[in-house]
């Protein structure tokens, strides 16, 4: 199981502040399986294209997942991805 | 309307007088930030004291201030620091500039310093000095309160100081419309020196674009980019900037206890996520903002606007604090006070420290509570005795770098140029940490925000841990801020535009003949006149752009950015390079040529 947290809408939309997600051996795979349990609300509104939405930040065990092999990057049990919309301030 | 002019008073000869605007510096220098510094520049004796009456005080609009240009409300206030002893050069929204702009000015020149407490008022073109007696030691709400209601008057706009300016802390902030601040570098604290305790505006002309019809298409353009883009769009109206809150803690780049930590356990608690869910009761925009960046608060006994991000973070995870109400509570106290928050969550965090190292002693701190990390009754209770002054306050007013050195270790002062440093660690997120060392005025965030591609992706996403490519990031990131900030616009707006739209504005709505292009030559002019003034009153770049020690030779303990320290020393030779200065940070002869700056 990996855990998942969310934020800022993404939160709102689905929810739920974080969960604990199996089958997912890859950022991809991880989106996927969210996709399927939370339904339109995650698939539509947060991923909102099947690829991968710009607009949002992942992070795996508090690095981009850019810097760690994008959509395919690996997924432990242990490790920790975390899901915030683009925001922005200063 | 007619064109508007440069209000130049005297306060040692209670003068006040207009003068034309020198179109040849608008066209160096576009307006606000820039047009000021070179007035600076051009008149300030080097040496001065800040706190002198020599010191000049300027409140300066772009030209777009007082416009329909998306975010078109900012004014900037420059002068010499107090804190810093450099460029002081601070940005404020609300309605202020953009009421000044329709009462005909640009700019207001304060020089010399008044017999007795003293406040201008200025309406449509006519401007006079007022007696301030009975202003003197009121809050800035108290004292925006009254004068409108000395003016008989509730549209007029107060831009003021509070005990905290007045007394003369070197991290008092000049506070308009009652929440918004031109916050740091001391600002405040010259005003008070003047004995100036107010300016209040009022007036009824309108904007006039150099091309009315070309504007308005730039304009749609431009506020379509806004609404699409998802930062300007939506994620700053929905959340504000505290929603970063929990990003920059999970990135662990979040400092926690004055950077001896960079992940904070109980961030959540004060995130932006959860002052939605409690605190939070509406939004607010600064004039012409279709952004709306601002957060309307309430708590029992008391309502006001804030916090931001930076003061989340200032008051909360620097001083261990985790929740909101303290947080919240110490924000509003310093609206009222006039206090920078940064600065002053930063030197609670120093004096935390301090004392729990057994360097404050426990009989310093009189009837007060100890200054321990996490405690709220002390975050609270010596936010309080900065903003006034008082006891052990009184010393903790002037920033941490004077608190930390009279106790014989300025390594516990996290400042740049004796500047607190903003809610990023640099150990983590490399390239912000180069602005933090470079910044013409002491530690900051929003001179090249790099945060932007570091974290959040935008226009590209950046390796947060690499120092490749960093130097030219921040140049570009610097020279264009500078632009922005010299045209009256928000530099939120550049989540969504870019160098073209800018100079498009300025163009068609201030008559600037401006590409892309040479709008950042001019934001490189205004950096470069900055860094001529620094140098002039004593800047030693081999000792003033380097980041704390703590922070070049602690690594940070835990966390995802577990082990990581900055390495600026090894950008900062890049990045003079890139400017066009010499290996000692000094601009060259042929760079100053270039720019037309002798
Ligand atoms: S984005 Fe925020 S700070 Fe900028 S002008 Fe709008 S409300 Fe003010």
């Amino acid at each position: 199981m990996t855990r998942v947290s969310f934020f800022g809408m993404v939160r709102d939309i689905i929810g739920e502040k974080e969960t604990q997600i199996a089958g997912g051996d890859s950022v991809k795979s991880l989106l996927q399986a969210l996709s399927e349990r939370y339904g339109v609300s995650f698939g539509e509104k947060v991923l909102k294209t099947p690829e991968r939405d710009m607009d949002l930040i992942l992070l795996l065990n508090g690095r981009h997942i850019e810097h760690v092999g994008g959509l395919s990057a690996p997924v432990k049990n242990e490790d920790h991805l975390t899901v915030f919309p683009l925001v922005g301030g200063g | 309307m007619e064109e508007k002019k440069v209000l130049r008073v005297n306060l040692t000869k209670g003068t006040v007088k207009e003068e034309p605007i020198n179109k040849e510096w608008m066209k160096q220098y576009i307006g606000g930030r820039g047009y000021a510094t070179k007035l600076l520049y051009e008149e300030l004796k080097k040496g001065t004291d800040p706190l002198s009456e020599d010191n000049i005080l300027i409140f300066a609009n772009g030209p777009l201030t007082g416009s329909s240009v998306p975010t078109g409300g900012r004014y900037m206030v420059v002068t010499k620091s107090p804190l810093t002893g450099l460029i002081a050069s601070s940005n404020s929204g609300g309605y202020w500039g953009a009421e000044l702009a329709r009462a005909g000015y640009m700019l207001i020149v304060v020089e010399g310093k008044a017999k007795k407490p003293v406040y201008l008022w200025i309406k449509d073109g006519k401007a006079e000095l007022r007696d301030a007696a009975s202003l003197w030691g009121k809050d800035t709400h108290q004292t925006t309160d009254a004068i409108l209601k000395e003016l008989g008057d509730d549209k007029v706009k107060v831009a003021c100081i509070g005990p905290a300016g007045e007394k003369l802390s070197r991290i008092a902030c000049i506070i308009n419309d009652k929440h918004r601040a031109a916050g740091r570098s001391g600002v405040g604290a010259v005003m008070g020196s003047k004995n100036l305790k107010a300016v209040a505006v009022k007036g009824s002309g309108t904007f006039k674009a150099a091309n009315p019809e070309a504007l308005k298409e730039t304009l749609r353009a431009g506020m379509q980019k806004i609404k699409e883009n998802g930062v300007t769009g939506e994620g700053l109206p929905t959340y504000g900037t505290a929603v970063l809150v929990n990003i920059l803690n999970q990135l662990g780049s979040y400092p926690h206890r004055n950077f001896q930590e960079s992940v904070h356990d109980e961030a959540e608690k004060h995130s932006g996520e959860r002052l939605a869910e409690t605190f939070l009761t509406g939004k607010s925009n600064c004039f012409a903002c279709p952004i709306g960046c601002g957060r309307v608060t309430a708590l029992k006994d008391k309502h006001g606007e804030g916090p931001e991000y930076e003061t989340l973070w200032a008051f909360g995870s620097n001083c261990g604090v985790a929740e909101l109400e303290p947080i919240i509570r110490a924000n509003y106290l310093c609206n009222e006070l006039g206090l920078d928050t940064i600065s002053a969550g930063g030197t609670i965090s120093a004096a935390m420290e301090l004392y729990e190292k057994g360097y404050i002693k426990k009989e310093e701190l009189g009837s007060g509570p100890e200054l321990r990390f996490g405690s709220e009754e002390a975050l609270v209770y010596w936010t309080e005795k900065m903003g006034k002054l008082e006891g052990l306050g009184a010393k903790m007013a002037q920033g941490s770098h004077r608190l930390c050195e009279s106790y014989g270790h300025p390594e516990f002062s996290i400042t740049v140029k004796k500047q607190e440093l903003p809610a990023y660690d640099p150990r983590g997120i490399q390239g912000i940490g180069l602005t933090f060392a470079v910044s013409n005025r002491g530690a900051c965030h929003v001179r090249g925000y790099l945060i932007s591609p570091e974290v959040l992706g935008i226009p590209e996403k950046l390796d947060p841990w690499a120092t490749e490519g960093k130097a030219q990031w921040a140049k570009i990131f610097h020279d264009l801020t500078a632009a922005i900030d010299s045209s009256g616009m928000c530099l939120f707006t550049s989540f969504a535009l870019g160098a073209d739209e800018y100079a498009e504005m300025l163009k068609h709505g201030a008559g600037l003949d401006l590409n892309a292009e040479s709008l950042l030559v001019t934001g490189d002019r205004i950096w470069n006149i900055e860094r001529l003034f620094n140098l002039r009153e004593g800047l030693d770049p081999a000792k003033d752009d380097t980041l704390p020690t703590r922070l070049l030779t602690e690594p940070i303990p835990a966390g995802p950015a577990k082990g990581k320290l900055s390495k600026v020393k090894d950008i900062i030779p890049e990045y003079y390079k890139l400017r066009g200065w010499d290996a000692k940070g000094v601009p060259t002869p042929a760079k100053l040529a270039e720019l037309g700056l002798k």
